[in-house]
């Protein structure tokens, strides 16, 4: 098991490499001088000198990189606009996208594995084509819209909500059901033919020729087989949210990562995009990385190998 | 070990099938898998079912247990008989409470055929905790305690182990041990040794016969293989296309078939025991059970099929002249006299 | 997702559609799009950029069916033309993420070894981004504009088509007839485009299907956070986007154009679904 988890995070190191490095050359990509584009509007050129020798941008790419990298985990990186350290910029505002995530995973996964199971073990019935006919809304339904409905539903014409902002429980609600619909479809479906296929399984059968009862062998011995899948996507399901849960912030106004980062581009304020960015994408592979962990964790045949 | 709770008689066969019929509903049409099966199984006796792959053997056994799936399966006439208690059509429920107690089956593929993420002791105690009121100590004594019945070396290890810890064999002897740990009456064994390898096979076959003695237990083998009913069954019988086409003591089948098909089986088995199991020297193909040949099944590949008789009418199970206990569905069968094929 | 050896042509992919209800209504729904999106000046009732300041914000009415926006633009010709937009970019965007995406894959898994590795690897660290991030972050570097979206959609849709490529040439590869068509001595080239690749077409078409649906919520969700296309170019998101600033006081502004983003996406997606059924039948259910 150690060894697994060991291996599993050497893997980890090119991907970091790999994903920094595509980060970094980001500002090497926009078009222009990114002295220039720091140094802002009506610099001088005396201003973009400093920013170049401020940000080392008259070294090497390669010393670019590390200083870059340096910066970075030393906090010393300062966002552009507000001249604060860009790490004291993003904590925040990841801690509440984190927050919705967390809120919402746990409300999809919940529906998500229960339906599924509900529509496996009931196959072909109305309850099963009820729960694949929501699921296939769910996943066709643009996050926003679903937010935008939310709101007028809940805020407008019941006024039982809040629009939007962040306050009390009640403003998370909203946007963690909008951010989960889609999810929840997901892993309803994802549950429901991990289900059908382990319940067609010959160890199924066994445990029916040995007088198991019905129930234990749906809740114990099925389900902890088909979650080996589900819990991978549950797992990755929740990384997308930390990316996609920019939409939800937008619609309901709440003060996530993803919404800084494009408030940030917008303001050319590149400090905050790259490393921002770089904190969702690195969360997403350590958060890949704890699944295939909890994977080898349910599966002994994966934990042994 | 345990005492059973069933009230049924004490006496008479142990299991006796009558005239099932059994079809399967599919894409391309209904497939017709069991028609006109009547068999019945002796308290302590060992029946052996033989037949190619698709001749219904299997399909016989899941319905005795009330495994059959349903859909696609159904069973449209027919009675079993556990006992003297009709148990086709039982709730779940109560099948349930007798499988695994008093009917147990083993099955062919020891790799698939045990749960891949609980262990071995887990899976036992889940059975033993079925059907008696233990509590887990006494159930994990039990499960050591079966594990010991099958010469399982190391029993408190293996009850630790994940399936895929151990060898096909070994996992074989636990399904042994768990099929044999509630002290069941009647055992299914459905191709237990196929997927075996050759020498485990003949330690697997034996233990089997070594438990269906210390346990007066009722078997009934189903095979493919002729050299496994031969060495351990008192009565045989041979099915073919969802029929069952003679039956007999081992000596009446091996030593004076009378079917032309069971003849055909007999001189395919290779002179040699050996790895190859394919019976292909009857020549033809089995049937398609969507469209069976009209009148007897076999027809279509029988030596001695006549014209307007066998590709007609069909024929029914009857005793064969001069030779008590053998029966034959054959209009035209060999004569006990004939003789043995070799 | 084993198919049969056989490269499946589009005769036989079309007769499968048809006996899928499911695809069937996909396929009804994305050709009512196209077909608005194709005919759109001629489909509109108003121009959709046109300003109308005397008819801001109205509710639907016989004149404006889905009302007009607080510019006074008719929503129904934007909803139609907005059509034109996302069909147009996700087409483009698909189809060059699948043409170089199963290029790329394809080279990967038939070459093997250094560029094998090369190429997945590339795509394992486009993967380490969340869902639209690789694209917001395209946009960041390339700026708005809708040939700048069509290059992020195409990059951040491309590993998908690539680890399809990849895996259905790994298999392929060892196939009877592409051992034969090298004992023949046909160059890897050829073996590659005439037997390998037509192999790889289902699951293309089906991965094709799931991406259109992917990109359009995309293209809207960039549209929607003022990434997208400029305007005053027809758009969902972006129109969404206003919508959500006047809400509370013209609450139709949120129905009509969801509703199209939500139809084409879910015709896309049932089309995909379908087919997959369709094409591999021991699947269903599971």
């Amino acid at each position: 098991m150690r060894n697994f988890v060991v291996r599993r995070l050497m893997l980890l190191i090119p991907i970091f490499l790999g994903v920094s490095i595509l980060i970094f050359l980001l500002m090497h990509f926009i078009p222009g001088d990114p002295a220039r584009l720091l140094a802002g509007e009506g610099a001088t050129p005396q201003d973009i000198l400093n920013i170049r020798q401020k940000f080392g941008l008259d070294q090497p790419l390669i010393t670019q990189y590390f200083l870059f990298m340096k910066g970075v985990f030393t906090g010393e990186l300062i966002s552009l606009r507000t001249e604060a350290g860009v790490m004291e910029e993003i904590l925040p505002r990841f801690w509440n996208t984190i927050q919705l995530s967390l809120l919402s995973i746990l409300i999809s996964a919940t529906l998500g594995i229960g339906l599924g199971i509900v529509a496996a073990v009931k196959r072909n019935s109305w309850v099963d084509n009820l729960v694949m006919g929501f699921s296939l809304f769910g996943v066709s339904m643009p996050v926003f819209w679903l937010g935008i409905l939310l709101i007028l539903l809940f805020a407008v014409v019941f006024d039982w909500l809040p629009a939007g902002g962040k306050g009390g429980f009640e403003h998370i609600i909203l946007p963690a059901i909008t951010l989960g619909m889609a999810t929840s479809a997901i892993i309803a479906r994802m549950t429901r033919a991990s289900m059908l296929q382990v319940l067609s399984q010959d160890f199924i059968r066994t445990a029916d020729a040995f007088g198991i009862r019905r129930n234990k062998i749906i809740y114990k011995y099925a389900l902890k087989n088909a979650m080996i899948p589900v819990v991978t996507i549950v797992g990755i399901q929740f990384g997308y949210m930390l990316g996609g849960a920019v939409l939800t912030e937008s619609v309901f106004g709440w003060p996530g990562l993803g919404r800084l980062i494009v408030d940030s581009i917008f303001s050319r304020d590149y400090t905050v995009v790259q490393v921002g960015i770089m904190v969702i994408a690195m969360t997403f592979v350590f958060v890949n990385l704890g699944v295939d962990i909890t994977y080898a964790f349910l599966d002994p045949r994966i934990r042994r190998r | 070990m345990t005492k059973k709770t069933s009230t049924a008689s004490t006496s008479g066969p142990i299991l006796e099938v009558n005239d099932l019929k059994v079809y399967f509903d599919t894409e391309e049409g209904e497939v017709k898998a069991l028609e006109n099966v009547s068999y019945q199984i002796q308290r302590g006796q060992v029946l052996g079912m033989v037949g190619e792959t698709g001749s219904g053997k299997s399909v016989s056994a899941y319905t005795v247990m009330g495994l059959l799936p349903k859909p696609p399966g159904k069973i449209l006439k027919g009675s079993v008989k556990f006992k003297g208690e009709e148990i086709l059509g039982l709730p779940d429920k109560r099948m349930r409470k007798i499988r695994g107690n008093d009917l147990a089956m083993i099955f062919q593929e020891p790799m698939t055929s045990l749960n891949p993420v609980f262990t071995i002791g887990d899976q036992m105690q889940d059975v033993l905790q079925a059907h008696n009121d233990w509590d887990k100590p006494k159930a994990t004594e039990q499960a050591i305690d079966a594990l010991k019945a099958v010469r399982m070396k190391d029993p408190e290890m293996v009850l630790k182990k994940f399936p895929h810890e151990l060898s096909g064999g070994m996992r074989q002897r636990v399904m042994i041990a768990m099929a044999l740990s509630c002290d069941p009456e009647l055992l299914v064994a459905d191709e237990p040794t196929t997927a075996l390898d050759v020498t485990i096979q003949a330690q697997i076959l034996g233990l089997l016969k070594e438990m269906q003695k210390n346990f007066h237990l009722s078997v009934l083998l189903i095979t493919h293989n002729l050299g496994v009913v031969a060495q351990n069954c008192d009565a045989i019988c041979v099915m073919y296309a969802g029929n069952i086409v003679e039956y007999g003591t081992s000596e009446q089948i091996f030593h004076r078939p009378v079917h032309p098909y069971t003849r055909g089986l007999i001189k395919a088995i290779p002179p040699v025991e050996g790895e190859s199991t394919h019976l292909n020297i009857i020549p033809g193909v089995v049937p398609n059970l969507i469209h069976p040949p009209e009148g007897c099944r076999f027809h279509p590949r029988c030596e001695r099929a006549k014209k307007g008789k066998c590709d007609s009418q069909v024929p029914s199970m009857a005793d064969v002249e001069n030779d008590p206990g053998h029966r034959v569905n054959c209009f035209f069968p060999y004569l006990p006299e004939d003789g043995g094929v070799a | 997702m084993r198919r049969s050896k056989r490269a499946d042509s589009f005769f036989v992919i079309w007769r499968r559609i048809k006996k899928n209800r499911m695809a069937m209504v996909g396929t009804f729904i994305v050709l009512f799009f196209v077909v608005l999106a194709v005919f759109a000046p001629w489909v509109a009732p108003f121009s959709p950029t046109e300003h109308n300041y005397e008819d801001s914000l109205v509710g639907p009415s016989l004149k404006h069916w889905f009302g007009t926006d607080i510019y006074g633009r008719d929503i129904l010709s934007r909803v139609i033309f907005g059509a034109r937009t996302s069909l147009g970019i996700a087409f483009l965007a698909v189809s060059i993420a699948a043409v170089s995406g199963v290029l790329l894959g394809a080279i990967a898994g038939f070459f093997g070894g250094f560029w094998d590795e090369l190429i997945m690897r590339f795509f394992d660290i486009l993967l380490a981004f969340p869902d639209i991030l690789l694209a917001i972050a395209i946009i960041a570097i390339l700026g708005t504009g809708w040939f700048n979206l069509v290059l992020a959609i195409a990059i951040y849709s491309m590993p998908q088509f690539a680890r399809i490529a990849r895996s259905e040439v790994v298999s392929v590869k060892q196939n009877e007839y592409v051992e034969a068509a090298m004992a023949l001595g046909e160059g890897p080239w050829t073996r590659l485009f005439r037997y390998v690749l037509p192999n790889s077409l289902a699951p293309v078409i089906i991965q094709g299907s799931l991406r259109m649906a992917t990109a359009i919520l995309s293209i809207s969700g960039l549209g929607f956070l003022g990434l997208g296309v400029k305007p005053p170019l027809a758009e969902w998101g972006t129109d969404l986007s206003l919508a959500r600033t006047y809400l509370q006081v013209a609450p139709h502004l949120g129905i009509f154009t969801g509703l199209a983003i939500f139809l084409i996406v879910m015709g896309f997606n049932y089309f995909g679904d379908g087919l997959n059924d369709a094409l591999n039948p021991k699947l269903k259910d599971r």
